[in-house]
């Protein structure tokens, strides 16, 4: 994918550039707001990875007059700043999403293949297959090799956000954002805990497991034919 | 002093209270004299046209001798006043002592050097004189000295009145004035005391109940809270200092000890993982100190929205149900429907979150949890209880400060932010939050308070 940055602090930026490269994409870096908004609006990209803090035209400015000229390109905000008031104006500017400097390169890349992904068609998507896991939304019914598995709500949401995600590595705060509404880091083992005992309804009886757990990352569902296959981050 | 006495508020308004009596004052005698004067004028003139009605008519039935004669009888009667001229018609001088008069028909006013009779000088003399009809001329005159004597005690009687009156408004202002200055001069001293570093120095308080006790109570109870949030900030950098600074330490260490002693890969990867979860930790520590003071701020009351109070508890119980499972706990919960609240769900989350973390952290293994969410007097009360090992009374206020961990805790994971940030929720929200015993174990009590009339008003 084409990704464009937009970072003036250069360490920060080469580390950026360069665990994308390492994933196969290719990145254009901006080192100024007026610069990366040109190239912003000149160029189509997959997504943008804007800095708040810019000289020149700040993040949130940028990411407006993008807006501004009808583009709905992906945007992820990065920033120092921890603040919830932050956050909520990134998002109002039309950010997709939000990282906190410093974070984890698989955060980043997991977080750009979530909002990379949102094609169209799959919005009104209410049946997920996974192997012989089936997710009908409207239904609120899960099913694998046709037997019903019974699910608590939050259950339910958990496999939903990991199935709308398919063959993508989902974080830990990923899941606590989207799925439980927490902002923070828990100081107990919440995520793992659910993760273990959603797996111990949708896995456990079967031969497959269709959970991954991606060390150091976070998890993915997949259906893996054979095995020692790398998964795609 | 006087210079500054002057410039009190209490001393200009005695000044403004002495102008208004001088003004009233002016207005009185203005008033008061010239009524006075002009009864007394009236008084002396009836008289002297009663006098000389009376020699007219006497003059009818007389011939001029016997009018002189009359005149002369009348003029040296004891007791009255009044003085006579009789003239011919060729203005020769018949009888009287009004000598200085002439002959003009109606009033006049004359000077006698010497008035008969008296010992005074100079008198004025106001006279009614007319023609007989056989030309000769006649006039009656009267002093008009008690007149004049009556004016002059009119005007000093209210000149000495008007200057007691103003001295009695300007000294008592003056003195109100100087006590006034010497209770800010009080208020001053401790001040300039308070900024030369001796922060315990108090108002001192009369028990009066004026306006300068209440002034002083409050200027006092404000620093009782700048001292006491001037402590607060004193051990805060110092906690943060000593908090910071040994995962800091313990970090340079392990790079350290990397680059010199490592030569394994596997080593020296462990060595960095490490680092890494140190650094993790240093930057967990001051998102929360940061979060803390973003909440302190109160900035985040804009965004306060109306929610579902039973839900968002309801759906804390459902998230830590499976942990404490995991962690050898049960956790029970009784939650009251419809139960709404405005304020920032996202915080409130963390609150609620925080202290069932804290519950599931902090007690033994086999320990029993509870969460309840009831409704008292209109308004959502939250229980997050333990039977664990529960906090010592005198520890219970401590524990919400920055950094103070418990010491059975100190070995546990956790910044020690927790709680002071379950505080700093609990505070924007005007949530109050209560630590007491549950024999055994610990129970939070979180009162809210019935916030949706004012938010929808």
């Amino acid at each position: 994918m084409h990704f464009l940055l937009i970072e003036d602090d250069q360490r920060s930026a080469n580390f950026i550039i360069r665990c994308l490269k390492e994933s196969g994409h290719v990145v254009d870096h901006a080192t100024n707001g007026e610069r990366g908004l040109q190239m912003a609006i000149g160029e189509k990209y997959d997504a943008l990875i804007v800095d708040r803090m810019l000289p020149g035209i700040d993040g949130l400015t940028i990411v407006r007059a993008v807006r501004a000229t009808n583009n709905s390109v992906p945007v992820v905000f990065l920033t120092t700043m921890a603040r919830i008031d932050d956050r909520v104006e990134g998002l109002e500017a039309g950010g997709d999403d939000y990282l906190v400097k410093p974070f984890a390169h698989t955060e980043l890349l997991a977080r750009l293949n979530a909002i990379t992904r949102r094609a169209p068609a799959s919005q009104v998507k209410t049946v997920f297959r996974v192997a012989d896991l089936k997710m009908d939304l409207i239904k609120r019914e899960v099913t694998r090799a046709n037997r019903t598995i019974e699910l608590q709500p939050q259950e339910f949401r958990l496999l939903e956000y990991l199935l709308r995600n398919e063959g993508r590595v989902v974080t830990k705060t990923m899941l606590l954002e989207k799925v439980w509404g927490f902002r923070f880091d828990p100081q107990t083992s919440v995520v793992e805990t659910h993760i273990s005992r959603l797996r111990a309804k949708v896995d456990r009886d079967f031969s497959r497991e269709l959970i991954h757990t991606i060390r150091g990352a976070g998890y993915c569902i997949r259906h893996v034919e054979e095995t020692g296959q790398n998964l795609e981050l | 002093m006087l210079k500054r006495l002057v410039r009190t508020s209490s001393f200009r308004l005695a000044l403004t209270y002495a102008a208004v009596t001088a003004t009233t004052f002016l207005v009185l005698f203005a008033v008061v004299y010239l009524v006075a004067t002009k009864a007394l004028d009236r008084q002396l003139r009836q008289g002297i046209e009663a006098e000389y009605n009376d020699i007219v008519a006497e003059a009818k039935e007389a011939n001029r001798g016997e009018l002189a004669r009359e005149i002369l009888e009348r003029t040296t009667v004891n007791g009255l006043s009044f003085g006579y001229a009789l003239k011919d018609s060729a203005g020769r001088r018949l009888a009287g002592s009004l000598l200085g008069v002439e002959s003009v028909a109606g009033w006049q006013n004359l000077v006698l050097p010497h008035f008969p009779g008296t010992q005074d000088h100079d008198h004025e003399m106001l006279a009614l004189g007319g023609f007989l009809p056989d030309g000769s001329f006649v006039a009656v005159g009267d002093d008009l000295q008690p007149t004049l004597a009556a004016q002059e005690v009119i005007v000093k009687s209210f000149a000495w009145a008007s200057v007691l009156a103003l001295a009695l408004s300007v000294v008592p202002g003056l003195y109100v004035g100087r006590r006034f200055l010497r209770r800010v001069d009080i208020i001053t001293a401790t001040s300039n005391e308070i900024m030369s570093g001796r922060l315990r120095e108090r108002i001192p308080v009369r028990n009066s109940g004026d306006e300068f006790d209440h002034l002083a109570e409050n200027l006092n109870r404000m620093l009782d809270r700048i001292e006491s949030l001037l402590e607060n900030l004193n051990q805060l950098s110092g906690s943060i200092a000593h908090d910071l600074r040994t995962p800091l330490n313990r970090l340079h260490q392990t790079l350290e000890d990397a680059r010199s002693r490592i030569t394994e890969p596997v080593e020296l990867e462990k060595a960095i993982d490490q680092a890494l979860v140190d650094s993790e930790s240093l930057q967990g520590t001051f998102a929360a100190l940061l979060r803390i003071s973003e909440i302190e701020s109160k900035s985040r009351r804009a965004a306060f929205m109306p929610i579902n109070l039973s839900a968002t508890v309801a759906n804390i119980v459902e998230v830590y149900s499976p942990v404490a499972e995991s962690e050898g706990k049960m956790l029970t919960s009784k939650i009251a429907g419809g139960l709404e609240f405005i304020g920032d769900e996202e915080l409130l989350v963390q609150m609620l979150a925080n202290l069932v973390e804290n519950a599931i952290k902090h007690t033994p293994p086999r320990t029993n949890l509870r969460v309840e969410l009831k409704k008292e007097n209109q308004c959502a009360v939250t229980e997050i209880s333990d039977n664990g090992s529960g906090i010592p009374e005198k520890e219970r206020k401590k524990v919400f400060e920055r950094f103070y961990r418990l010491e059975q805790s100190r070995t546990t994971p956790g910044n020690g932010l927790g709680l002071a940030l379950v505080a700093a929720i609990a505070e924007l929200h005007s949530i109050s939050v209560a630590l007491e015993d549950n024999n055994p174990g610990l129970r939070v009590v979180m009162s809210f308070p019935d916030n949706e009339a004012h938010y929808y008003s």
